[in-house]
């Protein structure tokens, strides 16, 4: 994405609900009962989305070794689809891009940053000197980057600049590097995060409360820009031409996985992990939580709208058509019909669902809201 | 977090309200003396250091018309401004009185080190050349970054450069080496003494009921308080550091042991505040890398801002001619900033912070710092 408006580690803006009446930290976590919210999703839900990426990533690095050792139609096309894999296992970890995640930037910014800079990208590939983490690279590598390598021309031509190209060689380095990091940055937050290496998990479970250091701020913190920022504005609005109040020219090669036409299934897995977060899979989630702060929304439960609005949302994403660029330049309406359910979520999440339970959301956009 | 700053509030008034009882000066006895708690002596006079900081206020003010694109900054006239030729400045006021800063006599040149004055005029040729690229910064581009800042082709952001390099060459010097050095060291009446020792005071930049009172303050008047707690807001620590009690305690004490005609003492102040200069400008430097590392997510040239506020800093150690660190240590310190922000990456931000640490034994502090 391009430079991007949403601050996590910056305090700015600090958000004030008027709802009061709602307990610090309902759902558990008192004294030296463990939170269990956060046993769940530290064990069940983050721990195996990172073990997750760890696999499809190395069989990424893999599959590029292969492409890199031999470039041919059928190594370009394992190469491809293992992109696809890890790319989707991506998506269901971005909504957790602290601790861990942050000390190895292994973060959105650094790993999803869309358009990828194609200049810097044929830059580097022709001879120009990089680093693939430095600070003037971050949006010519990632997933993205890999997209339009991988995707980026038509298999014929991808050949081409991988084989006879006089800068064939620059391309096979820099595709392998970004393999590579990704490969590392993914292993060096898996280990953090477990409990036979780093074991961030005990840090994470141990850290109760609602404070802004506590394990529930930093995640949700985390959860609702990923939603806010991440989905709700690169992914939908900036490509449809909508970024809060303001109404901008429609850019549907903007949106994530453009070359390798994958936008709808990401959004369909990210929104699946907006879910699973929020109910806990089969375990203890933020929805317990929000039961217990006894809050109404409506005259119903804040629970009972959160959930069924996030099951509208993911109700659109897998109607939304395929690939999404093309409904975008053909101005489907199932995909206005999509972003306006995703605003409504948006609220939700980022008002309602932290004022229940006295959490600060301390990051701002820069779209208005 | 209140509690600690009443206690440090009551720490300052019970040390400084005491009185020194009769010495022995070059035998004749000093009457008894009480060190106020405020810089508020009767024959202090502010004006010839508000002159400095205003002239070099300005210069600022027109380097940062560079960060406009199209704004080209004339290296003719901030040299001329730092050699105080062409009648650049503007008068300024300060407590109702007009500081003519054209015919002050006043010429930062020459209150420069020695050493560095043709430094900080190579910096301004460069500075002049980077504006008038008219291009817009990248790696190997100098120009107007998309952050609205004139940063060079490997990413040194002039402004902050330039501010941070001159506390060290111009404000350090002017304090450690004329006014704490030579001119308390000198044969001098005892009120021209306490007239330099005044100066010295205000080049740090704050106010005479400081800390109670933080308006105005700049330069070391804000770095003081910045490295004493940290980029973490609210407070939650104080660093350890103490660089604002250490400062202030000295200086008020000095300044009142002038008064009395004890040397002695003051020299002993002196002897405090010197080194401190080389404490101060390591800890600003791993302050900035603290604000880099936060700033990750806002892209590469926010970043390099922070880096060249760090590496500004680092350059103002180099020219200290008090500092203990070893010649070694420096530049294993300076080798690892590197020589393309473009390229660093945020394990090398790390890295310099941590050798920062190492050589200065702030392990258990930095991340607070």
């Amino acid at each position: 994405m391009a430079a991007t408006g949403g601050i996590l580690c910056s305090a700015i803006v600090l958000f004030s609900c008027s709802k009061s009446g709602s307990s610090p930290n309902p759902g558990g976590g008192t004294g030296t009962d463990p939170d269990a919210t956060l046993v769940n999703l530290g064990a069940n839900i983050i721990i195996p989305s990172y073990q997750s990426l760890a696999t499809s990533t190395v069989a990424l690095d893999a599959a590029v070794t292969g492409f890199y050792a031999s470039p041919a139609a059928g190594t370009l096309a394992t190469a491809q689809a293992a992109f696809k894999s890890a790319y989707k296992a991506w998506e269901a970890c971005s909504g957790f891009e602290f601790g861990p995640a942050a000390d190895a930037s292994l973060t959105t910014h650094f790993t999803n940053s869309f358009p990828t800079d194609t200049v810097t990208i044929k830059n580097n590939i022709g001879g120009a000197s990089y680093a693939i983490d430095g600070l003037g690279n971050f949006a010519a590598q990632g997933f993205p980057a890999l997209d339009w390598l991988l995707f980026g021309n038509g298999n014929d031509a991808t050949l081409v600049r991988f084989t006879t190209d006089s800068h064939a060689a620059g391309a096979k380095a820099y595709l392998t590097a970004l393999s590579a990091s990704l490969k590392t940055k993914v292993a060096t937050v898996n280990t953090a995060w477990s409990a036979t290496g780093g074991n961030y998990l005990a840090k994470f479970e141990k850290a109760s409360g609602v404070d802004a250091g506590s394990s529930l701020s930093l995640l949700l913190n985390a959860y609702v820009l990923d939603f806010d920022v991440n989905l709700q504005n690169y992914k939908i609005g900036i490509p449809i031409g909508l970024y809060g109040p303001s109404v901008l020219p429609k850019a549907p090669a903007k949106v994530e996985g453009y070359f390798s036409a994958l936008s709808v299934q990401l959004l369909v897995a990210q929104v699946q992990s907006i879910q699973n977060i929020y109910l806990g899979g089969s375990g203890s989630g933020i929805d317990d939580k929000i039961v217990a702060s006894k809050v109404l929304y409506n005259g119903g439960s804040l629970n009972d709208a959160i959930k069924n609005q996030i099951g509208v949302v993911l109700t659109k994403m897998q109607a939304l058509p395929d690939p999404l660029s093309t409904g975008i330049q053909n101005n489907a309406t199932t995909i206005t019909d999509a972003y306006t359910e995703i605003r409504k979520l948006t609220v939700l999440l980022k008002v309602d669902m932290p004022s229940a339970l006295g959490i600060k959301i301390s990051f701002q956009d820069d779209d208005g809201d | 977090m209140k509690k600690v700053r009443v206690i440090l509030g009551m720490g300052i008034s019970a040390a400084l309200i005491f009185s020194f009882g009769c010495k022995k000066d070059n035998g004749k006895s000093t009457p008894a003396y009480t060190v106020p708690t405020t810089y508020n002596f009767s024959n202090a006079d502010s004006l010839s250091a508000k002159t400095t900081l205003s002239m070099l206020a300005e210069i600022e003010n027109t380097i940062t018309l560079g960060n406009t694109a199209g704004n080209v900054v004339s290296n003719t006239k901030i040299k001329g401004m730092f050699a105080n030729t062409g009648g650049y400045f503007t008068d300024t006021t300060f407590n109702g009185n007009t500081l003519h800063l054209n015919t002050s006599g006043i010429q930062l040149k020459s209150q420069t080190l020695a050493a560095a004055q043709a430094y900080v005029e190579i910096l301004m040729d460069s500075i002049g050349i980077a504006s008038s690229t008219g291009k817009t910064a990248s790696n190997g581009v100098a120009g107007v970054s998309d952050k609205k800042t004139l940063l060079s082709s490997t990413g040194l952001y002039y402004r902050q450069f330039f501010t941070k390099t001159m506390m060290g060459v111009l404000i350090g010097h002017l304090i450690t080496d004329v006014y704490l050095g030579d001119s308390l060291n000198s044969n001098i009446s005892s009120a021209a003494k306490q007239h330099a020792w005044d100066q010295a005071f205000y080049h740090w930049c704050v106010p005479g009921n400081f800390p109670a009172n933080r308006a105005g303050v700049k330069y070391w008047g804000s770095y003081t308080s910045q490295i004493d707690s940290g980029i973490a807001k609210p407070v939650v620590t104080l660093t350890g550091i103490n660089a604002n009690t250490t400062l202030l305690n000295a200086f008020l004490k000095g300044r009142a042991a002038l008064t009395a005609g004890d040397n002695a003492t003051a020299l002993q102040q002196a002897g405090i505040i010197i080194p401190f200069f080389e404490t101060m400008e390591a800890a600003a430097a791993s302050h900035e890398l603290n604000e880099a590392k936060g700033n990750l997510p806002n892209g590469a040239a926010t970043v390099a801002g922070n880096l060249s506020e760090s590496m500004g800093f680092w350059t103002a150690l180099k020219f200290n001619a008090h500092k203990k660190i070893s010649d070694a240590d420096y530049n294993a310190v300076l080798v690892l900033y590197g020589t393309n922000f473009y390229t660093i990456t945020p394990a090398g931000i790390d890295a310099i912070q941590a050798k920062i640490s190492t050589i200065y034994g702030w392990d258990a502090i930095r991340s607070n710092m």
